[in-house]
């Protein structure tokens, strides 16, 4: 069969405002701020420079939704939301504050900056549960664009369980991976193996 | 923007169906239908229609309204596709063939496709198998599979045409084929085919003979005498410089049922009529003068003694495919093994009416050690399922006329792309193509 090659750059949505203090967003909207919004420029600017996706799809929530609409402008190509792309779902520590979360759920909270691949959030998503819709997402995106270039816009934790996946580094590797917002990853996929060709890039920032 | 999750995005549940009326290579109406799935991809696909019909094939819907298409128009089988069709089949699993063609076979409620037409229901049946190939991100060649493995076939390029499809105006015989099976690939074997297709014409041109093709895309030279055709064929094999019986084998098929009369077989161009005997008698010398390997529809459709007679005396020479006689029916293909008839079978989808019935017909044959030759018909869109069915059935040869006309030549070019595709994987039948000869 004619080898394809099939190319995901993965980004993450632009800078929303509830970064600081360190929060546990998860599900919840955070619209992008201004500064978040030029960055999404500047990304969908950079998507345009690097490649001609086929498609882009984004995470069910605004920050993403608005994100992945700045990229589709510069790219042209169309941009769909894909529910599966969410942030992982945080149950009660949804909202608050990392600090909130070391008082009331210490145990938890240690084992989830510890060894987050273990870590039970109360009422919230594990790891394992997020790859394995990460690894749905991958194996659409793989059998519906085989041979194309595909823009998916995510979030801090779903883009690190893709990567380490793509890697083929096990959860535990969680927290050694940064997402900046706006970044730019890229995996592409040959001869049945992921090969990475770039991570947390963010030149394109500079100045924004 | 619009929003999806991948339930919805990797669902191959049937959303709707559509058919319409669209023209056929011959300017005549036909069926094509898409049908499309939850997860968004469409599946279309057009059906062909014969000429040279068997009275036992299943039953194409024409509406019969002389005002429009000299009642030649397909509204009614567009109508039940879009009416009954649709609803029953809406929300059913396009992956699921079997369940879908059964549930087809029994809407229609006829042994023949009779009330809704094989027209309407081959449409649907075919276009759920390839939205089901989309569906699950595969070419279509590589969900088709039967018992055999998966080959690329040797084309059989009809390239002299005859009787009805000449107008009874030519040979009494219908369709003069050449095999390219000493060529090295799928791709070389129509180059072959090809360049031994324009020395033909030359040929014909410097002898004064018309040179304009018919439906399937072969030339219709008036010519003098059955034997001719072959005579000319060899003699452009050999000027575009392959070996007769090395490079290239032929293939006839006369169509008898057409010039079959009274229990005698009619040789009109030859001003003389035998019986089944007679006739056999000339194929008889035929191929021992000329490297033919393939006799299709050599007796008439309902001739079964006359078939038993000649598998008898040619049926370890040659590969003898029934066409007309089976109608690609396992009823009519079981007799013919028990009667042992024949050792080999024409497979048109649309002489039986919907995919699974036309695999089961592979299938039965494959299990009998005969042949199984897949063919298009004389009335062609530039549908090119059968391609795919080819390969992916591994039959090992089809006919889908000359390497002309846009309607034909789609089928073959398609073949080369799926040769290209499967790279090294791809296996080109040559020789072993034929059960005999």
């Amino acid at each position: 069969m004619t080898r394809l090659v099939t190319r995901i750059v993965v980004v993450r949505h632009g800078h929303v405002d509830g970064i600081d203090p360190p929060r546990f967003r998860g599900c919840a909207e955070f619209p992008l701020s201004e500064l978040g919004r030029r960055q999404a420029e500047a990304l969908g600017r950079r998507v345009a420079r690097g490649w001609q996706p086929d498609a882009i799809y984004t995470s069910n929530l605004s920050r993403c939704i608005d994100t992945g609409t700045a990229i589709e402008r510069a790219t042209g190509a169309p941009a769909s939301v894909l529910a599966e792309l969410a942030d992982i779902d945080y149950g009660q520590w949804q909202g608050l504050t990392h600090d909130r979360v070391e008082s009331l759920w210490p145990g938890p909270a240690r084992m989830w900056f510890s060894k987050p691949d273990m870590a039970l959030i109360p009422g919230g998503e594990t790891l394992a549960q997020v790859l394995v819709r990460v690894m749905s997402v991958l194996h659409f995106v793989l059998l519906k664009h085989a041979g194309q270039t595909v823009v998916l816009v995510g979030h801090d934790s779903v883009n690190r369980v893709l990567l380490l996946h793509c890697l083929g580094l096990s959860l535990s590797h969680y927290w050694q991976l940064r997402q900046t917002p706006c970044c730019v990853n890229e995996c592409t996929f040959e001869d049945d193996s992921f090969v990475i060709q770039r991570i947390n890039e963010t030149g394109h920032l500079i100045g924004v | 923007m619009p929003a999806f999750t991948l339930e919805i995005l990797m669902n191959p549940a049937i959303q709707d169906i559509h058919a319409r009326e669209i023209l056929d290579s011959r300017g005549n109406p036909t069926v094509e239908v898409d049908v499309r799935l939850v997860c968004g991809v469409v599946g279309r696909a057009a059906v062909p229609s014969g000429a040279s019909t068997g009275i036992h094939e299943a039953v194409e819907l024409r509406d019969a309204e002389p005002r429009r298409y000299d009642g030649k128009g397909v509204k009614n089988a567009v109508a039940h596709v879009n009416g009954e069709i649709a609803t029953a089949v809406a929300g059913k699993d396009a992956t699921d063939q079997k369940g879908i063609d059964a549930l087809l076979i029994a809407l229609d409620g006829t042994p023949n496709k009779s009330r809704m037409g094989a027209n309407a229901v081959l449409g649907v049946s075919l276009a759920v198998a390839r939205a089901a190939a989309a569906a699950a991100g595969l070419p279509l060649f590589s969900t088709l599979s039967a018992s055999h493995a998966p080959r690329m076939p040797v084309p059989m390029f009809n390239i002299l045409n005859g009787g009805v499809h000449a107008n009874w105006q030519a040979t009494d015989f219908q369709e003069f084929m050449i095999a390219p099976v000493g060529a090295p690939t799928f791709a070389e074997g129509v180059r072959y085919g090809a360049e031994i297709y324009h020395r033909l014409r030359t040929i014909l041109k410097e002898r004064g003979y018309n040179t304009a093709v018919g439906d399937e895309g072969g030339f219709a030279p008036i010519l003098k005498r059955n034997a001719e055709a072959v005579e000319l064929i060899l003699e452009a094999i050999e000027k575009a410089g392959y070996r007769p019986g090395d490079d290239i084998v032929l293939a006839l098929d006369p169509a008898s049922s057409g010039f079959y009369e009274d229990g005698l077989y009619h040789l009109r161009s030859e001003g003389r009529k035998v019986d089944a005997a007679g006739l056999v008698d000339l194929y008889e010398g035929w191929i021992e003068r000329y490297p033919i390997a393939v006799l299709e529809d050599g007796l008439a459709e309902d001739d079964w003694a006359g078939w038993r007679m000649m598998n008898k005396r040619l049926g370890k020479k040659v590969e003898l495919v029934g066409d007309d006689l089976f109608v690609t029916n396992v009823k009519r293909i079981e007799r013919g093994i028990q009667e042992d008839v024949a050792n080999a079978v024409l497979i048109k989808p649309n002489q039986i009416g919907t995919l699974t019935e036309t695999r089961a017909a592979v299938e039965l044959a494959y299990r009998a050690g005969w042949g199984a030759m897949v063919s298009h018909r004389s009335g062609e869109t530039v549908d090119s399922f059968i391609a795919d069915m080819t390969v992916g059935f591994g039959t090992g040869h089809l006919k889908t006329g000359a390497p002309a006309r846009g309607e034909r030549v789609e089928k073959y070019n398609q073949l080369m792309r799926i040769e290209e595709a499967m790279g090294r994987d791809a296996s080109y039948a040559g020789r072993d193509a034929f059960v005999r000869g």
